[in-house]
């Protein structure tokens, strides 16, 4: 197991955003994370990255324990994540933002610069590296976090809706880079709305509810589930 | 922020037109003591404020109490000097020592300050060093201040005449510009520039957050303290009152934004253009009518700031880049229609 989460629960002033989720993902699987606003997926996110302390529970990364690891410890270890609201470093170049993740590898600035080159041709930025990134457009922005998570060469990505906000086109795009990503052998964990997505990439889905886990099964088996239609897809629903 | 590195013959003309400059103007020094006075605190802003940026500028944390580290700096060389005999070319390494100690401790305690709040905890900092310097008269002899006796010798850092000293504080500023200038083209100003954007992002690309911005208080505070030894072994006399000023902490920050926050030159440019203004307009307007000379500068200030509110280096810097820009695109059309 890549990542596993055991009971974990995480409460704000006696808000319960958490209660006792347990997770396993595999090496190599691209695992969806669904289900309502407020339903805890973001919060999962942060606690697994280092970026809250569960209240209780563990999070074991690789089969080590990491519960409470500070989040630049975890990029060491080779988990990256994206932002839901993206969070670019907006006055500095595309490329510059790249090559701060870059360096996390090691190597000489010329070095880096090159490597950091090379992913911005990957996730197609490259015709805008020395734009500086708070004039990308939102679909841009979406790209570079992507590009920054792949720069340190992580065994795990935690993608926060990297699509929300996209047009069909550049959805399309995202999902061929996302393809593009799991073929390197990175390991895929996505939290995302648009249902045909994540029923198009995803071998497992995971559904959260009101902080706990509702069920996990694979797509074509949780749509029909009726646990999920009542509490997030809504009678009636169809991908078409 | 730019690697571009163009090794042409243009590329060494701009290096030798800077140094035949800065040649002629020490030679002309040695024939004018305000024209030798003016370089001797260009050269040692230039420096001082350089070392501001690294924290105030890359690192973004707005400091105004580095004259802190500007008093540790005079106070410990001078004290060594006069108690111990030491020479003061070690007592500025001992002072820039201690003052790395003390920015290691304020680092780590104004950590999680932000902002104005940030802010206010360096200058609360300065002000009680001020304080207990003036205090402590046992060892400092407080308010008085502590006068160094002119024994003009390279071994004691003391000079006969101005040449001697613009060239140390050229040499000074010289060393903090290549430091800064090596740290802005590696990974540690890459660094701080990203903590200076977002912390959070920082974090999920593995920079440890807390370390790079105490090492980069750290490093800031070292060359302020070896600038306070420059400084007061050019004046021969230092008190609490001047060693710990507010005003000194201002200037190094003020120069840095006036020339360009965060850029390798702004401090440089910052530094060349407001020095001789401050002590053109001191000397012209501060005897006829009190605070005069300080308002005008404050106007020069404002309407600047206006003018580029980027500062002055990246402003200058856009403008020459937009005109090549544009005369490339001509060349372009040009070629293209024939």
């Amino acid at each position: 197991m890549i990542l596993e989460a055991i009971g974990v629960s995480k409460s704000f002033l006696g808000l319960q955003a958490l209660s006792n989720v347990d997770i396993q993902i595999a090496e190599g699987e691209i695992v969806g994370l669904i289900g309502p606003n407020g339903a805890g997926k973001t919060t999962l996110f942060n606690v697994i990255s280092g970026y809250l302390k569960p209240t209780t529970g563990d999070v074991l990364f690789a089969g080590d324990k990491v519960t409470g690891t500070r989040p630049h410890r975890m990029a060491h270890m080779g988990m990256a994540r994206t932002f839901q609201i993206v969070k670019p470093l907006a006055n500095m170049t595309v490329l510059e933002n790249v090559m701060v993740a870059q360096f996390m590898k090691g190597g000489r600035t010329k070095e880096v610069r090159e490597l950091a080159e090379h992913v911005l041709q990957q996730v197609g930025l490259y015709e805008q590296r020395n734009q500086t990134a708070g004039t990308l457009t939102l679909a841009g922005r979406k790209r570079l976090e992507v590009a920054r998570a792949l720069a340190i060469k992580p065994r795990l990505i935690l993608l926060d809706e990297v699509m929300a906000g996209l047009n069909a086109t550049e959805v399309q795009q995202t999902i061929d880079l996302i393809h593009l990503v799991h073929k390197q052998g990175i390991t895929i964990f996505i939290i995302e709305h648009i249902m045909h997505v994540i029923m198009s990439l995803s071998h497992r889905v995971i559904i959260l509810n009101q902080g706990e886990k509702l069920c996990e099964g694979r797509p074509e088996e949780v749509i029909n589930d009726q646990r999920v239609i009542d509490a997030y897809l809504g009678e009636g629903f169809s991908l078409a | 922020m730019d690697g571009k590195k163009t090794k042409s013959p243009k590329f060494l003309i701009k290096y030798l037109v800077v140094a035949g400059a800065v040649c002629f103007a020490i030679a002309y020094g040695n024939t004018n003591a305000f024209f030798a006075h003016n370089l001797v605190l260009i050269f040692l802003y230039m420096g001082l404020s350089q070392a501001w940026n690294i924290i105030g500028g890359y690192a973004g944390q707005l400091s105004l109490g580095h004259v802190a580290f500007f008093g540790i700096g005079s106070y410990t060389s001078t004290l060594l000097y006069l108690n111990y005999g030491i020479t003061p070319w070690i007592g500025a390494l001992v002072g820039a020592a201690l003052a790395a100690v003390v920015a290691y401790g304020l680092g780590w305690a104004t950590l999680r300050l932000k902002g104005a709040y940030f802010t206010l905890a360096t200058i609360a900092f300065a002000e009680v060093l001020r304080i207990l310097a003036t205090n402590f008269s046992g060892i400092t002899k407080g308010a008085q201040g502590v006068g160094i006796p002119f024994r003009p010798e390279l071994g004691n850092m003391i000079f006969r005449g101005k040449t001697g000293y613009v060239i140390l504080a050229l040499g000074f500023a010289v060393i903090v510009y290549l430091v800064c200038r090596y740290m802005d083209r590696t990974r540690l100003g890459y660094y701080l520039a990203a903590i200076r954007e977002d912390e959070t992002t920082s974090a999920s690309m593995g920079i440890n957050v807390a370390n790079n911005k105490v090492l980069a208080m750290v490093l800031s505070a070292v060359f302020t303290a070896i600038g306070g030894t420059v400084y007061a072994q050019y004046i021969l006399f230092i008190e609490p009152a001047s060693e710990f000023s507010y005003s000194v902490s201002l200037n190094m920050a003020l120069f840095a934004i006036f020339g360009g926050l965060g850029s390798l030159y702004g401090p440089i440019v910052g530094a060349a253009i407001l020095i001789p203004i401050q002590e053109y307009l001191r000397v012209t307007f501060g005897g006829s009518l009190p605070g005069l000379h300080l308002a005008m500068f404050g106007l020069v200030l404002i309407i600047t700031v206006l003018l580029m509110p980027k500062g002055v280096f990246p402003t200058i810097q856009g403008f020459v880049q937009g005109r090549i820009a544009r005369s490339q695109k001509k060349k372009l059309r040009g070629e293209g229609s024939q």
